[in-house]
């Protein structure tokens, strides 16, 4: 039993603790914060964080800028009016509220935050312990997979709620990335609420919204027991955070090591399948699909070569020592050491 | 004993009602009523204008005064100007809009009639929290909360507390009405406080396609009275409640699609290999 329990601080063992308070404040947050947009954390987080969960304790950035493509400028450039100052300026509040944010944290919004991502790597844990086979995405296919985060961010938070705000595409495709997100029908679900898993049925575009939405839901719900964040991979949140991910004081430092070209642990303990953090260093290392997690720095069995800084500071950074606890607990790859449930007749051959 | 009830609230509303309205004609014009309340009742009229100014008319109460309370100060009012038959308010100077508090309020011989409402200006505002938990003198009935993103809805329960000079008032009828026709009797407890469950009244006709179930919306009306030192007092609180959700949306749909994301998934399902030596 003790060898089951922890038996030291580690990043990992940190992560967690974070993420179950920014769990709660992302799902029930409203219960201390206070129930309205003016007591929240903030109307423009970096995070999943579903304003359509009435209990959360702050809003994800995607909505406002959806709506403001919808209803300040696509409806100001129809009424041919210049786009003043006031039709620019809550779109520059939530991209600036949203920048102050990321200009500290970063890309650990991912990681560390967002409740979608949690829940995802909660059941990939749970897949895990089950005893399943783990898939990951292969360095040529992730360059098959990695534009989607792009072109969901251009098309449905930005372009489609231009257009419908235009009068090009219909009013109902206002905020569409929400009418898909499965944040939104976790989340919801997580507070006891249902009306979000429903499909609306009062039109032909709110039920194929509401069927892409929950498809996604379903095959997140599942594939997440197999393949590590599976939706991160398309989320356009992703692609907001690595806009700017450089200039944030939170960041990952790859620096160059010869002993690299034979290793690779990194690559594998990467959630994101990101290949680039074994073959790559300095600014390419840290990639578009950094998540912030520092699983990369915990595996790494080299001093210093990967390290997770803030402004001039290394918060964290490889270590021989550390690998050597940390692989005690857990693979690079994430199969947790020892415990795993495996079914009577496996124990059996197992014995 | 539900049935008993119910006739119990429609003959005390049926008696109160008439007599306070009847009470408000006497100190001036005969005042305008809802068609379906015949209490004080102050709502919306028309659109939005500019700058999200929007205008106000009280029915069943005439030559009423109107003042509005801003989040930021709770137990500070401006009277607001009176255009025509009604007023038309924005957001008060100095806020930064989000929800006010407006109360229609006339006092005549041996009565005091308060009707009262909560809007929403365009910005995000200050919290209301203050100005929910701000009862102002005589009798106040106002909702411990409001919905910030959605609406009242069919089948949700709310609170309302009802106080007298800021004290909580227990074991007070406090009656519903509904635009759709409801009536119900609700008691207030030891802490003055109500739970209205709405009801579920929409015809099924009545979610207009055009808004569906999200912004269709009818109004409904709390009013409480209250007797003392041989004044009457009678305070209403009128807003929105809409449809419920689940009218226009499938819960069967969802676990369907839910199912086929999840067979989706299943081929990246498989056990683990055992290693054998
Ligand atoms: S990439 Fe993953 S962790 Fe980041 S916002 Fe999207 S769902 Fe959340
Ligand atoms: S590169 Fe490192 S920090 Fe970034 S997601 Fe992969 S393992 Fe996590």
């Amino acid at each position: 039993m003790l060898e089951r329990l922890p038996s030291s601080w580690n990043l990992a063992r940190l992560r967690l603790v974070v993420q179950l308070f920014t769990f709660f404040l992302t799902v029930w947050g409203s219960t201390v914060l206070g129930y309205y947009a003016a007591d929240k954390i903030s109307t423009a987080l970096p995070a999943l964080s579903c304003a359509y969960d009435q209990q959360n304790g702050g809003y994800c950035v995607l909505i406002p800028l959806q709506h403001q493509m919808h209803h300040r400028i696509g409806e100001a450039l129809v009424k041919a009016q210049q786009i003043s100052q006031q039709v620019l300026l809550p779109t520059l509040i939530s991209l600036g509220s949203f920048a102050l944010f990321f200009f500290v944290l970063g890309k650990a919004f991912c990681a560390w935050v967002c409740p979608l991502g949690t829940v995802q790597e909660w059941l990939n844990r749970l897949g895990r312990r089950l005893g399943l086979q783990q898939n990951a995405i292969a360095p040529r296919a992730t360059a098959r997979v990695r534009p989607w985060k792009w072109l969901i961010l251009l098309s449905l938070v930005f372009a489609v709620p231009l257009a419908a705000g235009m009068g090009v595409a219909p009013h109902s495709l206002g905020n569409p990335y929400c009418d898909v997100c499965p944040s939104r029908v976790v989340t919801t679900l997580l507070t006891g609420n249902v009306d979000e898993f429903a499909v609306n049925e009062s039109s032909w575009l709110k039920f194929a919204l509401g069927a892409v939405a929950n498809t996604l839901f379903g095959f997140v719900v599942i594939a997440a027991l197999a393949l590590r964040q599976p939706f991160c991979r398309i989320c356009p949140m992703l692609a907001m955070n690595a806009m700017l991910r450089h200039a944030s004081l939170t960041r990952l430092v790859k620096r160059q090591s010869d002993k690299c070209d034979k290793c690779g642990i990194c690559h594998k303990a990467c959630p994101m399948d990101i290949h680039e953090i074994h073959t790559e260093h300095g600014r390419k290392a840290f990639h578009e699909d950094c998540t912030l997690c520092g699983r990369c720095a915990e595996y790494c069995p080299d001093d210093g070569v990967i390290s997770i800084r803030f402004g001039p500071w290394a918060v964290f950074q490889s270590s021989r020592n550390y690998y050597k606890q940390r692989v005690k607990n857990e693979s690079p790859n994430g199969d947790p050491k020892p415990i795993r449930i495996v079914r009577k007749k496996d124990a059996a051959d197992l014995a | 004993m539900a049935c008993l009830g119910l006739a119990g609230a429609i003959l005390s509303l049926a008696l109160t009602a008439p007599a306070l309205a009847h009470e408000a004609h006497e100190g001036g014009r005969s005042p305008s009523r809802a068609s379906w309340s015949s209490q004080p009742l102050l709502q919306s009229a028309g659109r939005p204008g500019e700058r999200g100014a929007q205008a106000f008319r009280v029915a069943g109460m005439s030559d009423a005064e109107l003042r509005v309370f801003a989040p930021e100060s709770p137990g500070q009012s401006v009277l607001a100007d009176k255009q025509g038959d009604g007023w038309q308010v924005a957001a008060l100077a100095g806020s930064q809009g989000g929800y006010h508090w407006l109360l229609a309020e006339r006092s005549e011989s041996g009565k005091v009639l308060r009707a009262a409402t909560i809007w929403s200006f365009p910005g995000k505002g200050s919290s209301p929290q203050g100005l929910l938990q701000t009862p102002l003198a005589g009798l106040d009935l106002r909702p411990l909360r409001v919905p910030e993103k959605g609406a009242f809805r069919e089948n949700s329960s709310w609170s309302f507390r009802v106080t007298w000079n800021g004290l909580p008032l227990p074991g007070r009828d406090v009656f519903l009405e509904t635009e759709n026709g409801s009536r119900q009797r609700f008691v207030s407890g030891s802490d003055g406080v109500v739970k209205v469950l709405f009801p579920a009244d929409y015809p099924a006709d009545a979610i207009d396609p055009a808004l569906g179930a999200v912004r269709t919306r009818k109004a409904y009306l709390l009013s409480v009275a209250h007797e003392t030192e041989g004044m009457q007092h009678l305070s209403t609180f009128s807003q929105f409640y809409s449809p419920a959700l689940l009218r226009e949306r499938s819960l069967v749909w969802g676990a369907v699609f839910a199912g086929v994301g999840m067979l989706l998934a299943a081929p990246l399902i498989r056990r683990r290999e055992k290693k054998h030596a």
